[in-house]
């Protein structure tokens, strides 16, 4: 089996994890170019991984066919323009999450996908997390039956390395931080309750600075239109560096899933950061996944119609922050494009 | 030498009558002499109340004693104002079952009548658990640093709805519960931000649903809510409410807070301690550790209402704390009505 060749849009954090992943996993996937706007950062990058270079102009990875496929990591603002003009050319992509910061934007790569017949699948990491895995199949196989409630607690450090000061606090690149980091919570608990979110009520709050333009911490209720209810707690508060913290109730017509944090051995020590048993390995899991539905071997486990959703929900979030209202996800579209 | 019990007379015993009577009669300074009952009560009350003075061994009584010291109103929720007005105009000490009425206006009466009458009025509260007391210490105490996000559940276990609830009318009929479980639980959760923040509810929105429950949706009463709240000096609270299939706990409810402040965060979880329990037939399980939450609440409680009359000593829960907690109840019942964030009354 030939190792699928991928090129890295972006070079920051999430696409240094990315390529993280690629290495750990061998044969199966070669990164073959580091598209960066910082030439140093992305020969950095390029380094690390055996043949790859560095390009500073996406076109020149999508336009080349020995590329098989482009993970789309950089800003939010910019992964509708590099996906669809790589759907077009033909590639499959893995889009960091959240897909967009504009429903319109996300439509957008909807139809290229569907344009093309390619594969265009949102990396929703959370889902890959070995906690958050066996609480979907779980909840899958039926042990609690249908899911009607879900609450989800989540609180992690302050200290967000680069975040604080990067372009995830500008609202005109994330999208704010409800829809940059609303997602992870939006997205699993629309997956438990498999339900369309019909309306979402949100409050924020800045724990530490209140000159930070974008609440470093947030809570999120939703109603879903079969009357499934959710509410999601996502506080970057916690004054410990390393001591995340997260409890997630799904309750059930049969019963109830519940997970927390509190019960890792990690979390006797309150200094040394290291990634939680619950969490370890997510990003390998989530490309190693991508990598097999690009070659077809099992279907994407986030169609594109889910990430709607799970976008629509997170804009509404957005809105409801700034306006104090609830507000109603535009869900009332169409998405093709799920391969 | 001892002083003599307080002599307590339970009115009406349609509701928690029984379990309030068990943790009375381990109780060294209280004594229940007799169960009441109203006289237009339905006659299913005056049932109840006969089987309740069977099981306790007192008798039933047409009238409350003129030397009774304290009155407990056990009746069903709508009924609980008016008895414990009728109490208190007759020159009782009263401890009212949650919620101490279903309306603010009939919390507010109750108010003015123990203030002007100088006498207790209290109100069945989760306040004095030790978890809620030692969690109110450490941040006393400055640990957390000021208090900004609360996050409150309390979920009970529907499993045995239909036979643990004395009967399922009274929480889910709203001419006798008045409201569904918003109602019957949420005045904890209210309490709990309260008494751990200092802060008062400012406005709340809701979602309600009978997501669990083919009683609560044939009598269209929620089973389940989602709540996000903000309150004085910028402290905002998710309360998540209600009775689920199995309630993620040791014990017949799952009654958490996480609490995170500018310099720490706390965690209260008011089924541990637990004893976990593995079987060799691979089922896994927990066991309270310790009197029961309930148990241990309505002791404190007790505690405090014989201290404060006998001796004039501080209550740590008043019907001052109740009214607000129902009118944070009412708000959020109209935010659900009307779809929109909607303020909390605020009283003097």
């Amino acid at each position: 089996m030939q190792p699928l060749n991928i090129a890295i849009a972006g070079s920051g954090a999430i696409a240094e994890a990315h390529l993280d992943a690629y290495l750990a996993l061998g044969d199966l996937a070669r990164v073959t170019a580091i598209v960066s706007s910082d030439a140093e950062r992305g020969r950095a990058l390029a380094a690390r991984a055996p043949g790859a270079r560095t390009v500073s102009d996406v076109a020149e990875v999508i336009g080349e066919l020995a590329v098989d496929a482009i993970d789309v990591c950089g800003h939010t603002l910019a992964h509708g323009p590099v996906a669809c003009a790589a759907l077009d050319a033909g590639k499959d992509v893995l889009i960091e999450k959240p897909p967009a910061i504009t429903l319109e934007a996300f439509d957008r790569i909807a139809d290229a996908a569907a344009r093309s017949g390619r594969l265009a699948m949102v990396g929703q990491t959370v889902r890959f997390q070995p906690v958050i895995d066996s609480i979907i199949r779980a909840v899958d196989a039926g042990e609690v039956g249908d899911v009607s409630m879900v609450h989800v607690s989540w609180y992690v450090a302050h200290v967000w390395p680069r975040a604080w000061r990067g372009w995830q606090l500008d609202s005109a690149t994330s999208g704010g931080h409800l829809i940059h980091n609303g997602m992870h919570s939006i997205d699993l608990a629309l997956r438990l309750l498999d339900d369309e979110p019909a309306s979402v009520f949100t409050r924020g709050w800045k724990t530490y600075s209140p000159d930070l333009p974008t609440p470093d911490s947030f809570h999120v209720v939703i109603e879903g239109r079969r009357g499934t209810l959710a509410v999601l707690e996502t506080c970057y508060g916690l004054r410990p560096p390393a001591d995340p913290v997260r409890r997630i109730v799904a309750a059930g017509s049969l019963g109830t899933l519940s997970h927390s944090t509190t019960t890792e051995t990690e979390l006797v020590n309150p200094v040394v950061a290291d990634t939680p048993s619950s969490t370890v390995g997510a990003m390998t899991a989530e490309i190693r996944t991508w990598l097999r539905a690009v070659r077809g071997e099992i279907e994407s486990p986030i169609p594109l119609a889910h990430s709607r959703l799970a976008l629509a929900a997170a804009i509404a979030a957005q809105r409801s922050y700034d306006t104090g209202q609830p507000v109603e996800p535009e869900t009332n579209t169409t998405t093709g494009g799920v391969r | 030498m001892s002083a003599t019990p307080l002599r307590a007379v339970i009115f009406s015993g349609v509701r928690h009558a029984q379990n309030y009577a068990t943790v009375i009669a381990t109780h060294p300074d209280v004594e229940l002499i007799a169960i009441h009952e109203s006289s237009d009560a339905p006659h299913w009350a005056h049932a109840d109340a006969r089987a309740v003075a069977e099981q306790t061994g007192v008798p039933v009584v047409d009238s409350i004693p003129d030397d009774a010291d304290l009155v407990i109103v056990c009746s069903e929720p709508t009924r609980h104002a008016a008895c414990a007005l009728a109490a208190m105009q007759a020159g009782h000490h009263v401890l009212v079952d949650k919620p101490a009425a279903t309306t603010l206006a009939d919390a507010l009466t109750l108010r003015q009548a123990s203030r002007e009458r100088q006498l207790v009025c209290t109100v069945v509260n989760r306040t004095l658990l030790s978890s809620t007391r030692r969690a109110k210490a450490t941040i006393d105490a400055g640990h957390i640093g000021f208090a900004r996000s609360v996050d409150v559940e309390f979920l009970s276990d529907g499993a045995q709805f239909a036979t643990a609830v004395e009967r399922p009318e009274l929480v889910i009929d709203a001419s006798l519960a008045g409201g569904g479980e918003i109602m019957n639980f949420m005045g904890y959760c209210i309490d709990s931000v309260r008494v751990l923040t200092g802060c008062e509810p400012l406005e709340m929105f809701g979602y309600a649903s009978t997501a669990f429950s083919e009683l609560h949706r044939e009598a269209g009463a929620e089973d389940v809510a989602v709540v996000s709240a903000s309150f004085t000096h910028g402290v905002v609270a998710t309360i998540t409410v209600g009775r689920i299939p199995a309630a993620p706990s040791a014990g017949p409810g799952a009654s958490t807070v996480r609490i995170v402040g500018s310099h720490g965060h706390l965690f209260v979880d008011d089924s541990k301690p637990a004893v976990s329990v593995h079987r060799a037939n691979s089922e896994y399980g927990e066991i309270h550790a310790g009197p029961s939450s309930e148990f241990e609440a309505v002791t404190e409680m007790l505690n405090d209402v014989v201290g404060a009359i006998r001796h004039g000593g501080p209550l740590r829960y008043t019907i001052d704390d109740a009214a607000i907690a129902i009118a944070a109840i009412e708000a959020t019942y109209a935010s659900i009505e009307t779809g929109r964030p909607t303020p909390v009354e605020q009283l003097d």
